[in-house]
């Protein structure tokens, strides 16, 4: 399998820099939508604000967040189908902000681009019903100008590597079961032999049991390519499963990034605990029990609470929260998160987010 | 949870020989539809059956579709001679529909044909580009919507003058907007989907991704509608024929004809309406053969 992966992989036209640790750094993206409130009205959504984090090569950024917290909102602007409003995206060294839309990539961003796909959501709506699987998987590498052969050949070989058949190339979508959809989704993402993988709720929508199936092969491909995960969910087991790093996010903003493990022994922000404490744990009693589960709905992106967005559901509110935005704090290393409750760096703390923004004395 | 080696496994499983059967290809199983289709057959067989007879129509008949009999006008079904009778100026009936059906079919066809590609085209354009192409494009066609079909179609006419070519201008242009309504909608369903972004992702173009992905998945309703368009077109070139504006007698037209049997609906009610029986059997078979093509051809069925 290995010898094989070889000879029909092709190189990447954008030589990778192995020396570098982070494949992907988002720094401060923003993203607003406009909307018509009334004839003459209008608004801004705010689907993503200010979000900011690194993705390590080789390993997997989860993001968690309720449904319309800007999720995947995240995903498009990172993988370049919505265009940014501020911020940028550090991809590999070189800065991917897309002004222009996707649709009509220069030569060089083309090229780049190649290097982050995406697994999409739903396995209905992700696969072009009128297209057999192996067009579908091949149409990537046809805009590439691979051959035919070449084509033909990597096809059965990417088929082999979701755990499908060569045959299966002559499939259409409606004659295979919602989990082989998701291999197909897959295997396109990875037809050009990306670097990074966009996963939106790339589970979400399968049984349990596949679920399961399609996460091993996730990691399983990751192990074997040295691919590099974004992997989305609203499912903390899935995220913890597969996740070195998690991100979760609130109304377009990311309250708490830090390494997967910590963040499930020791969530910081309240938020945070009340997503673990609102998980179904079998067999044993939730990380933070303690915590009440959440009340109330998430607050209209068009109008967003002053300071934090976080304060209207928020068990441990104080006066500051209404009126300024936390800034991002790292209690201990490595360890980011945006709440008042926690007003001082760890010592220990390189002082990279802290540095710049105004420290906040706030008597607890 | 463990982490079985996925890829082995599943070469495993795979290697113990039930690999998948190969389905059958597109274009057979589509012909295995389009032949299980009685109805669908049926059609078929009337349009071809009326297409050979008018261009076999000197080998059909020994009458001149334009020379008649004063003597023999207005003769029923069945008459010695003339087995569908003749017309008021005494030209045989059934000379003249086989004749008829050329310019019929042509006037019917060739501007929906036209119609449907500009249309689709347009309409996939500002369905997928939206914002300010989609203004320009669409509300340009609603300015031709706002006429009635009949009306744009003989102001067209008349400022390009009669004849046949001018005539199927006339047509396609009444054409484009209604169909380009169609497509415009349908594109616009198509546009939202994963596969779309997908697309977008590999990196294709614009033009690329409209004809490789967006196309194939609007066909069926643009294909249906555009097929219930050619009878209606038949009927709109009669109208045009009529006015002077389309073909000119005492060439033979199954509208034209409807028309100038008009007069005669008391005497002879059965002679009078066989050209409308003939846009009827053409319109309704272009109707029937287009859903089945359609069923046949979509892989979900």
């Amino acid at each position: 399998m290995v010898t094989e992966s070889i000879a029909t992989e092709p190189q990447p036209p954008v030589p990778a820099s192995p020396g570098r640790r982070n494949l992907l750094e988002v720094v401060k993206v923003s993203k607003r939508f406009p909307v018509r409130l009334g004839p003459l009205k209008r608004g801004y959504v705010s689907a993503v604000d200010s979000l900011s984090f690194d993705v390590v090569r080789g390993s997997t950024m989860g993001i968690v967040g309720e449904s319309g917290c800007g999720k995947s909102t995240a995903a498009r602007l990172i993988v370049g189908l919505l265009p940014i409003d501020e911020g940028d995206i550090i991809f590999d060294g070189a800065n991917v902000r897309a002004p222009r839309q996707l649709h009509r990539p220069g030569p060089s961003e083309k090229a780049l681009r190649r290097n982050m796909q995406m697994v999409f959501q739903d396995p209905h709506s992700s696969l072009n019903p009128r297209a057999s699987v192996g067009e579908i998987i091949s149409f990537p590498m046809k805009v590439h100008g691979f051959t035919k052969e070449q084509q033909r050949e990597r096809t059965s070989w990417l088929l082999e590597q979701v755990g499908l058949h060569a045959n299966h190339a002559s499939y259409y979508p409606h004659q295979m079961s919602g989990g082989q959809r998701q291999r197909v989704n897959i295997a396109r993402a990875l037809a050009l032999s990306p670097q990074l993988v966009v996963c939106d709720e790339a589970v979400s929508a399968l049984d349990k049991s596949v679920q399961a199936q399609v996460l091993n092969l996730l990691k399983g491909l990751q192990e074997e390519l040295g691919l590099t995960f974004i992997f989305i969910s609203h499912d903390l087991n899935v995220v913890q499963f597969m996740s070195d790093s998690v991100c979760v996010m609130y109304l377009g903003q990311a309250v708490e990034t830090c390494g997967a493990d910590r963040l499930y022994e020791n969530p910081l922000h309240p938020y945070t605990r009340a997503l673990l404490a609102s998980t179904p744990v079998l067999g044993g009693v939730g990380v933070a029990s303690d915590v009440p589960p959440l009340e109330g709905e998430l607050p209209s992106p068009l109008s967003p609470p002053s300071g934090c967005r976080f304060r209207t559901r928020c068990p441990f509110v104080m006066d500051i929260c209404a009126e300024e935005a936390p800034p991002v704090r790292q209690p201990e290393p490595g360890h980011h998160v945006a709440c008042h409750l926690y007003a001082e760096d760890s010592p220990a703390v390189a002082p990279r987010y802290a540095s710049g923004l105004p420290v906040i004395e706030v008597s607890r | 949870m463990t982490i079985a080696n996925p890829v082995s496994s599943a070469a495993a499983r795979w290697a113990a020989g039930d690999a998948p059967a190969r389905p059958e290809s597109y274009l057979q199983a589509s012909r295995r539809r389009f032949l299980h289709n009685r109805v669908g057959l049926g059609a078929l067989a009337v349009l071809s059956a009326l297409i050979a007879m008018s261009l076999l129509a000197p080998l059909l008949t020994s009458y001149d579709p334009a020379i008649g009999a004063a003597t023999a006008r207005l003769r029923p079904i069945g008459a010695p001679g003339h087995l569908l009778g003749t017309d008021e100026q005494g030209r045989d009936m059934l000379t003249r529909i086989l004749y008829g059906g050329r310019m019929s079919l042509i006037a019917g066809l060739t501007p929906v044909a036209l119609a449907t590609v500009i249309g689709t085209a347009l309409g996939s354009l500002s369905g997928f580009l939206g914002r300010w192409v989609a203004a320009v494009i669409m509300r340009t066609m609603d300015m031709f919507y706002a006429f009635p079909a009949v009306l744009l179609a003989i102001a067209i006419s008349a400022s390009l003058g009669p004849g046949l070519v001018n005539q199927i201008i006339a047509l396609t242009i009444i054409y484009i907007a209604p169909i380009a309504r169609v497509a415009e909608a349908a594109t616009r369903r198509i546009v939202v989907s994963e596969f779309i972004e997908a697309a977008r992702l590999s990196g294709a173009s614009t033009s690329r991704i409209i004809l490789t992905q967006v196309l194939a998945n609007i066909f069926s309703p643009i294909f249906v509608y555009a097929s219930g368009l050619v009878g209606l077109a038949i009927v709109t070139a009669a109208s045009l024929s009529f006015l002077g504006l389309g073909v000119r007698p005492p060439t033979p037209e199954w509208g034209f004809m409807l028309n100038a049997l008009r007069g005669a609906i008391y005497m002879n009610p059965w002679v009078a309406a066989l050209p409308g029986l003939f846009i009827f059997l053409t319109s309704i078979s272009f109707n029937m053969l287009a859903d089945t093509i359609r069923d046949s051809l979509d892989v979900r069925e």
